[in-house]
């Protein structure tokens, strides 16, 4: 008989509890395997959304820096800004943001084309009070503006201008018909037809003047006016009786003696009808004094009636400075006459001339308007003359001369580029491809056609077949064959400067038979002799006018239409030309991707 | 004489207690992965919430959830998982930081934040 240990069995059973437990264990741990991936879920989704917000961090700080015209942000331990070329102008951006080890990008498309030119429609730009008694007259451009600072009297005509600002009040005596009048002062017409008429100070209309609109700080005065629509702070009084006000609201007091049509009124003050009055409907807030057998008019009182009215925005008008004196160091050509009465022609980036002060003279054989480095006792050109900077009417008759600081310009032309003249300029006949800036008055007259240079073009300023050898180089790019526009290069004719506040000259005189193409910009005042047109915008500057008024006794057309594409004539004042430099970046719509985690570029 | 068969008290004993150990331990460990499981959702919805806010921020939003300096509900009317959550938001420069807190289902504190530009551009 044999007898098997006990011990055997308890081993077994020790065996068979373990061996259940560790099946249990296992099934606990591959059941709870899904809340792993939940755990690394959770934390991969916050690290994820991190590091998408650095990315977005990362595009926008890059947005920003080029649009100010500044290279890509640095990488950080946020974010990696990378840019890949399109080509045909287009950028795009790439942003991988960083967090925690994980890494997402993002996208944007840019447009590095040029976006379009900020419209300028600021055709004249008068600074100090303007008279006009003579005529104004704009074609081609249905938005032209007339600026003042100061205040303006139009005694003449004005037509094609669709706004008139000014900063002080505005005094219309003619027929005028203008969609905007806009002034910080008064606004008066007697007469004329207005869509939008905007003053801080108050509207008085009378005549037969019309308004769509009057939106006034001050007070209404309408005298046998017809008015569409009014609001204004202060009082309204309807004087006239053939006076027709349509909608109407003020927080002021209405007082009417037409006896036409006034209406819908509200009113936060009193009404007062002297006489029968007309058809009148009004809410008031204050008390009403009408001739209540008159059943045309309807009262409701509505105490403590409040009405908001906006404030007029106040027209602000930048005061340029007009300095001829800031353009000697552009200017490829700068003339001044020496103490002997000899021409002295500073010359700057010029092609086939070196950058220096040469003199401009004849030569022994009689021959005029040469450039040379030296003269001879006889004031000849004693080097070897070298090309000749302008025709006369031959070869043997000057093209400028010189009496004091007084110039006189006449023949058939000068080479191209940028002309400065130490005082007077007379400039005659001739066609000329060049920025006539003076530093003292401009007089134009005889059969005096004047081109700037951003409007005649590359053709005639860089390939000129008269003056073949002496190419403006900073206006022209021989190796794209395209102008360089420079905001000089809208100048067709500039006169005044100032010094230490003093201001000089300024003044420039249009003739009758002038043909000006490009912009005109009188430090002083612009006197039109008689019937001129200017292919170009106008400011006036009212340097040292010493509170005397513009007067405007000419008849001036502004000709707009047809303007070539390199001539952009609001292109600003400053001698830069170009927006300083910085690339104009539009961010193309609906461009944003998103590139996913990992993503680098 | 036949030997006496099946279980001896020592050894039934001996296996009730092993087992009770093993059991007590996997309870424990499956108590440990509920509370985990609960933290993970919460740090995913504390994710989401934060996000939310600053999302709404670059939609233009105003109020905007967390739009508090100091720890609060995302909205005054919050209402369900979004009420257990609390919230505040602090801009520095063009950025804003979104910190969430919230009580874990062990009793105790946890928190995220995160941080994108106040605006971008549209």
């Amino acid at each position: 008989m044999t007898h098997r240990p006990h011990r055997q069995h308890g081993l077994a059973t020790l065996f068979v509890v373990v061996t259940l437990l560790a099946i249990a264990a296992l099934v606990v741990l591959a059941s709870s395997r899904h809340l792993l991936l939940a755990q690394f879920n959770a934390q991969n989704q916050h690290r994820y959304h991190q590091a998408l917000d650095n990315a977005e961090t990362g595009l926008a700080a890059a947005i920003a820096n080029l649009s100010a015209g500044k290279s890509l942000p640095p990488p950080s331990a946020l974010y990696t800004v990378t840019v890949q070329d399109l080509g045909e102008g287009k950028q795009r951006l790439i942003s991988a943001g960083h967090h925690d080890g994980e890494t997402v990008s993002v996208q944007r498309l840019l447009s590095l084309s040029p976006a379009p030119p900020s419209k300028d429609d600021n055709a004249i730009n008068i600074m100090g009070d303007l008279n006009l008694g003579g005529a104004i007259k704009i074609t081609g451009n249905p938005d032209a503006v007339l600026n003042v600072d100061g205040n303006v009297t139009l005694g003449g005509s004005v037509s094609g201008i669709s706004t008139l600002n000014a900063t002080g009040s505005i005094t219309l005596k003619g027929n005028q018909q203008l969609d905007v009048l806009h002034a910080n002062g008064d606004i008066q017409a007697a007469n004329g037809q207005y869509q939008t008429i905007k003053s801080k100070g108050s509207v008085t209309l009378t005549g037969n003047a019309a308004a769509a609109v009057v939106l006034a700080d001050g007070k209404g005065n309408f005298g046998n006016a017809s008015v569409d629509s009014a609001r204004l702070r202060g009082d309204v009084d309807i004087n006239g009786g053939n006076t027709t006000v349509g909608s109407l609201a003020t927080r002021g007091k209405l007082s009417s003696r037409s006896s036409n049509k006034v209406g819908p009124a509200q009113v936060m003050g009193d009404l007062s009808v002297s006489g029968w009055g007309g058809p009148l409907t009004a809410t008031i807030g204050g008390q009403a004094s009408y001739n209540t057998a008159n059943k045309d008019i309807r009262v409701t009182r509505q105490p403590g009636l409040s009405i908001d009215i906006k404030e007029v925005e106040p027209v602000s008008i930048g005061r340029p400075v007009i300095n001829a004196l800031d353009y000697r160091a552009l200017a490829n050509y700068a003339f001044s006459a020496d103490q002997s009465g000899h021409i002295r022609v500073a010359v700057r980036q010029v092609a086939g001339l070196e950058d220096g002060d040469y003199y401009l003279a004849g030569d022994a054989k009689g021959r005029r308007n040469l450039l040379c480095q030296k003269l001879d006792a006889q004031g000849r050109c004693a080097t070897g003359p070298s090309e000749p900077l302008c025709k006369g009417y031959s070869d043997y008759n000057d093209c400028l001369t010189v009496q004091g600081r007084n110039w006189a310009l006449a023949g058939v032309g000068m080479a191209p580029g940028l002309l400065w003249f130490d005082g007077n300029l007379k400039a005659g006949n001739g066609t000329y491809y060049n920025a006539l800036i003076a530093t003292g008055d401009i007089e134009t007259s005889g059969d005096h056609t004047i081109y700037a240079v951003n409007y005649i073009g590359y053709q005639k300023v860089c390939r000129n077949e008269q003056f073949p050898n002496l190419t403006p180089l900073n206006l022209c790019d021989t190796t794209t064959g395209k102008l360089r526009l420079t905001t000089a290069g809208n100048i067709a004719l500039l006169a005044g400067s100032a010094s230490e506040g003093r201001f000089q000259g300024g003044d420039i005189r249009l003739g009758s038979s002038n043909h000006v193409y490009g912009n005109v910009l009188a430090g002083k005042q612009l006197i039109s002799g008689g019937s001129s047109t200017v292919h170009g915008y106008i400011t006036v500057a009212g340097q040292g006018l010493n509170g005397m008024m513009n007067q405007w006794s000419g008849s001036t057309t502004i000709d707009l239409s047809d303007l070539p594409e390199s001539f952009q004539p609001g292109g600003g004042g400053s001698s830069g030309g170009g927006n300083g430099g910085k690339p104009t970046i539009r961010l193309l719509p609906h461009s944003w991707i998103d590139s996913g985690a990992g993503a680098q570029s | 004489m036949k030997c006496a068969r099946g279980f001896s008290m020592v050894e039934v004993l001996i296996s009730l207690v092993v087992l009770a150990v093993g059991v007590l331990g996997l309870m424990r460990f499956q108590g440990y992965l509920f509370h985990q499981q609960i933290l993970a959702n919460d740090y995913n919805a504390a994710t989401n919430l934060a996000q939310t806010a600053l999302e709404q921020r670059h939609a233009g939003a105003s109020p905007a959830w967390c739009d508090q300096e100091n720890f609060a509900p995302p909205e005054p009317n919050a209402s369900g998982t979004l009420a257990r959550f609390q919230c505040r938001s602090a801009s520095k420069g063009d950025q804003t930081a979104v910190t969430v807190r919230w009580t874990t289902s062990d009793g105790e504190a946890a928190e995220l934040s995160l941080t994108a530009p106040s605006r971008l551009q549209p």
